[in-house]
């Protein structure tokens, strides 16, 4: 059997029907891998116990032939994901030993497809921030060098699939969370389109960007993932009932005669010239492939940042009000009932989520919401057309998924820096555009990222392209 | 600083543009008011396993109201 490091999910229903393995040998190798390796990383904050087969959804005693499409495909589920019995924290200490009481929908998906659940990856506080440095138990490390952030906010995920200590991952991206760690971690990471997965089960960061998507080893993979995750939800009241596709099914199909377009914007000031020189090599193999790539503009690209920061605070500061130590998870008893409010969110929350609870009560608050919050929304709207003028002409749009390559542990001391690295991601979020982020070669020795955004629905095409750009 | 970052957002023209409430533009989604629709009713006892402190099957919270 080759590397267990290597196997894809592909392999690992291959290697079962050959009987090469059994699901709980598999499983059991992984653990073992884990346990061996995961305290150089701190990819994972819980693993699942040997002993324990309860996190198998299926019985041991799999079928010769099982049409379950991930039977046995072990995997890392980020930790702001509800999985019934584990404990969840979202990487913060308000939710310290918190058992979720029911399964995320896309957990119950997965189960019912026969995966495996390893552990719960680490991520930053509530998925904010860029780097996993904002997690309450510690930043996680990139496997390509142990000096540098694997990307966040789904840096576990990502930094668990490159070291192999999973087969794949989920991860959820609500301003590049998926997209910045893949290319960060040099593996596939893809967003899908805002309303095709449920975020049912999702601890909320900003609902109307939120979205969870499959972080793999390769593009196939995040088909193959993507097709058991999609699909309408009663439980999430944003997804949208869409026919059922096999992602997998034109993941060959030919790019002649593909419209490709290269924002001018994307190229721009802050882009490191290696990483501009590796996505440049990129596209010019997608015109040989038989595309057409033209340059066009997408005038509010500016724009994006400072209006993500207004919108993702104002939503995370409603949305976090929930934690306030009385019901569950963290808390600290005061003199008052006030007082316990007080201390507990105090003590609770770590730097990020306050300082962005902060700014989004502040640009909410009346006097300032037109100023702030309802000017940020008509922003939103200026950026969602730019990208529909581009898609009147063009299928997918092309560009480097990150402006540099992963920096290094602690390099990033105030806020602002740090949510620049989310520039070429942001706008994605705020148009709820589908986007998958590819490894292209590399810059500083450290892996680069290509971002293929498509049009709304549009994951079979993004995920055509960048199969072909992966297999040469 | 974030909040002088966020000011420039102030030199767009939006007068003519209508604000985005939604990401995927689905509203007034209703379903059906009928017990357990929304699934797993055991999650109530869980879930109040989980509360700090408790009372006869409440949730004990510090006097609200001061006498």
């Amino acid at each position: 059997m080759m590397n267990i490091k290597d196997l894809t999910i592909k392999d690992v229903r291959e290697g079962i029907e050959k009987k090469e393995f059994t699901v709980e040998e598999l499983r059991r190798r992984f653990l073992k891998l884990i346990e061996e390796e995961n305290d150089n990383l701190n990819a994972y904050l819980l693993v699942t116990k040997p002993e324990d087969s309860g996190w198998l959804a299926t019985s041991n005693q799999q079928p010769a032939t099982s049409n379950q499409p991930l039977l046995g495909v072990p995997l890392g589920i980020k930790d702001n994901l509800c999985v019934e019995g584990m404990v969840t924290t979202a990487g913060s200490k308000i939710l310290k030993n918190y058992q979720a009481v029911y399964d995320a929908t896309v957990i119950t998906k997965l189960k019912e497809a026969g995966a495996v659940f390893l552990g719960k990856t680490n991520l930053d506080e509530f998925a904010m921030g860029s780097s996993t440095e904002n997690s309450a138990w510690g930043v996680t490390k990139n496997p390509h060098d142990l000096t540098r952030v694997p990307g966040g906010s789904s840096g576990g995920s990502a930094a668990a699939v490159a070291a192999g200590l999973c087969v794949a991952a989920l991860g959820s991206d609500t301003g590049g969370s998926i997209r910045q760690p893949a290319a960060f971690c040099g593996i596939v990471g893809l967003k899908p389109t805002y309303g095709r997965v449920s975020r049912f089960g999702l601890l909320a960061l900003a609902s109307s960007l939120d979205q969870i998507g499959p972080m793999t080893k390769n593009v196939y993979d995040a088909a193959l993932l993507l097709n058991v995750l999609s699909g309408w939800d009663k439980m999430d009241s944003t997804t949208v009932h869409q026919t059922e596709v096999d992602f997998t099914a034109k993941l060959e199909d030919s790019l002649k005669g593909l419209r490709v377009a290269m924002p001018r914007e994307y190229f721009g000031e802050g882009l490191d010239g290696e990483v501009n020189q590796a996505v440049e090599q990129a596209i010019s193999r997608l015109e040989k492939l038989g595309a057409h790539v033209d340059q066009v503009n997408l005038p509010h690209t500016k724009y994006a940042l400072p209006v993500y920061y207004i919108l993702m605070s104002a939503e995370c500061s409603s949305n976090l009000a929930r934690y306030d130590g009385m019901r569950y998870g963290f808390s600290k008893t005061g003199e008052d009932l006030l007082d316990t409010y007080l201390q507990s969110r105090s003590e609770g929350f770590g730097d990020e989520p306050r300082r962005r609870i902060i700014l989004g009560t502040y640009a909410l608050s009346s006097g300032y919401y037109e100023a702030y919050y309802s000017r940020a929304q008509k922003v939103r709207t200026l950026i969602t057309r730019d990208f529909e003028e581009v898609f009147k002409k063009f299928d997918v749009i092309v560009g480097p998924t990150t402006p540099t390559t992963a920096f290094k542990i602690g390099e990033k001391k105030d806020p602002l820096s740090m949510y620049l690295s989310d520039i070429y991601t942001v706008p994605v979020n705020l148009a709820g555009l589908p986007a998958i982020s590819i490894p292209c070669g590399q810059a500083q020795g450290l892996p680069v990222g290509l971002q293929i955004i498509g049009p709304k629905w549009a994951e079979e095409k993004i995920l055509q392209v960048g199969y072909n750009l992966e297999q040469g | 600083m974030i909040l002088d970052y966020v000011a420039q957002l102030k030199e767009v023209p939006v007068e003519q543009v209508a604000p985005t409430f939604s990401g995927s533009g689905t509203a007034n989604v209703m379903r059906k008011d009928e017990e357990g629709g929304l699934g797993n009713p055991v999650c109530a006892k869980q879930m109040l396993e989980q509360a700090p402190a408790k009372h006869r099957g409440f949730i004990k919270v510090k006097a609200i109201l001061k006498k």
